[in-house]
């Protein structure tokens, strides 16, 4: 559980797919971050030619109504990436609070929380997020606070596993005979030591927000300013005949990242998990239950 | 150590009973049964027994970390039998539990200074806990105790962490220790160390143990009284010499026969040489 400086990193150089999407990842933000400010052109701004395939002049080519498409992509990776990072963090934050409450205090606490998780979860997500949204309205909150909504069960899942298990570690029972508050031995020896299980939901849980994003603006349920990677499939998938690049741009710009984020995911889950580990680079004190 | 009829009861368990639901089924296991105790102040107090006698189980409920299904357990003349947890919170660090396996035993986040900070709350001053840490440090000796405080627990040996749980245990100033297999991690050379530092720490403080051990020899040599566990049950209890050497149970009688005798050439004619009698196996 305690990783050495040295030996922090080593999740991530265990596997070459790792770091590729490691790197992926990081330069995404960077551009996100970044590209505003060196890009010439606005967004919005109807510069050019329509429909102007890729050339060195336009190097992801221009839209239906003449904007730059490489320009379209860059405010879009800042859009789709903040709905993945804060969709998922909301998720995981609420998703810890309620597992580890079900986990800890058990009985009736634990089973109204699971039968709620497990209301969220039967129910068909995209659906239902398009629905609230178009119940709603289109506003970035709006969309981020459903595709959150709908997505904290897992996070409360496996939490609550985790915390069963930690719950009744010998530390945790030592502090409880000094008489510290039980809602205190949850909060500082519990949630801690169970957070590990939920770090590689973090990556995925992203890569399912920035997933759902899409699919919702795809659908045209999006704000229309709010240029998303969605909204330009949703662009695109209109002159798909004509203009294959506004389609597949934007396609495989969602299908990279999601798929380096979970690899990312899968990395620290392998790192965490000794017995999937077989390279051995990284050594993480196995607690013995 | 002679008063153990008069010295004041500190734990008192009278007719404790627990079971427990099989996964997946109806049916229930007895894991203790309608158990009776008294362990009185500066008294050791072993219980020995198989895996799976209840014996644990027995010290996770008198630690109040499991709640009976019948029985009362008194603490001090007090019942925490149905006392809410938060009622508990004040009287239980008056008995404190040493585990089994000290690198489960803390926190794997928290420094030495951390942990034993945690059992010191009742100290005002981070100054007055600093020095109280580094006494208790210095008497489990765990020398010099600056040395120790910064470090996490998986910097510790084995035989350094025990100690610490000692330590630890001691920082709750309690009347009772609970040992749930104290030793059975710990290599030989450790072992002497740590049960001298404990018989130490009672003559100083007039502790009362509860030893929760399989091993006889152990409880033999250390206890006052024995307890025999056997299915749930407290089969026998007494001093050592009663129990242990003219055993009237059949089964503390298999159970102390079934110790190798590694101590030396003892002559021995007061053990049974024919420990597998098949007439009593067959009574398991």
């Amino acid at each position: 559980m305690h990783v050495s400086r040295k030996q922090r990193w080593g999740w991530l150089r265990s596997s070459t797919a790792a770091t590729v999407s490691f790197v992926f990842i990081v330069l995404l933000v960077l551009v996100a971050l970044v590209g505003p400010f060196v890009l010439p052109d606005d967004p919005a701004a109807i510069s050019r030619q329509a429909l102007h395939p890729p050339s060195p002049d336009a190097l992801f080519g221009t839209d239906h109504l003449g904007r730059d498409q490489l320009t379209r992509m860059v405010y879009g990776a800042r859009i789709s990436l903040l709905v993945g990072v804060l969709a998922a963090g909301m998720a995981i934050v609420v998703g810890i609070a309620v597992g580890a409450c079900a986990g800890f205090f058990g009985g009736i606490v634990d089973i109204a929380l699971m039968r709620m998780s497990e209301f969220f979860q039967v129910i068909p997500t995209l659906i239902v997020a398009v629905a609230i949204v178009a119940l709603i309205g289109p506003g970035l909150g709006n969309i981020i606070g459903v595709i959150a909504l709908l997505s904290w069960p897992q996070t409360a899942r496996v939490t609550r596993a985790e915390v069963l298990r930690v719950k009744q570690l010998d530390y945790v029972n030592a502090v409880r005979c000094l008489g510290h508050r039980e809602i205190l031995v949850l909060l500082r020896e519990v949630i801690p030591n169970s957070l590990p299980a939920v770090m590689p939901l973090i990556a995925l849980g992203v890569a399912e927000a920035i997933l759902q994003e899409s699919s919702i603006s795809f659908l045209g349920l999006g704000s229309p300013d709010t240029i998303s990677w969605g909204l330009l499939l949703h662009d695109g998938q209109q002159n798909l005949l004509s203009a294959w690049w506004m389609v597949v741009i934007p396609g495989l710009a969602i299908f990279a990242t999601v798929l380096s984020l979970n690899i990312l995911g899968d990395a620290v889950s392998t790192a965490l998990n000794p017995r999937l580990r077989l390279t051995g680079r990284v050594r993480r004190k196995v607690v013995t239950p | 150590m002679t008063n153990e009829t008069t010295a004041e009861p500190v734990l008192e368990l009278r007719g404790v009973s627990k079971q427990y639901r099989r996964r997946g089924s109806v049916t229930h296991v007895t894991a203790v049964d309608g158990v009776d105790l008294t362990i009185r102040r500066g008294e050791s107090f072993a219980l020995v027994g198989e895996s799976g006698s209840g014996k644990s189980t027995l010290a996770k409920l008198a630690l109040c970390l499991e709640r009976p299904d019948a029985g009362q357990i008194l603490l001090r003349g007090r019942d925490l039998t149905g006392l809410r947890v938060s009622k508990l919170r004040g009287v239980r660090t008056a008995m404190q539990p040493i585990f089994q396996d000290a690198s489960a035993s803390f926190n794997p986040r928290r420094s030495v200074q951390s942990a034993l900070f945690q059992a010191l709350g009742r100290l005002r001053t981070t100054a007055e806990r600093r020095a109280h840490a580094a006494d208790l440090l210095e008497r489990v000796g765990l020398r010099p105790a600056a040395s120790f405080l910064d470090r996490l627990p998986h910097e510790l040996s084995g035989g350094q962490r025990q100690r610490l749980a000692i330590a630890r245990a001691l920082a709750a100033d309690p009347v009772l220790v609970v040992a749930d297999e104290p030793l059975s991690g710990a290599d030989v050379s450790v072992r002497g160390q740590v049960m001298n530092l404990l018989a130490d720490l009672q003559a100083e403080r007039d502790l009362a143990y509860l030893f929760i051990t399989h091993d006889v020899s152990l409880a033999r040599s250390f206890a006052d009284r024995v307890g025999v566990m056997h299915h749930g049950r407290l089969v026998e209890v007494g001093t050592p010499e009663a129990v242990l050497d003219t055993p009237s149970d059949p089964y503390t009688k298999r159970l102390v026969d079934a110790v190798p005798d590694i101590e030396g050439p003892e002559p021995a004619p007061a053990y049974d040489p024919a420990p597998a009698d098949p007439a009593g196996q067959g009574r398991t």
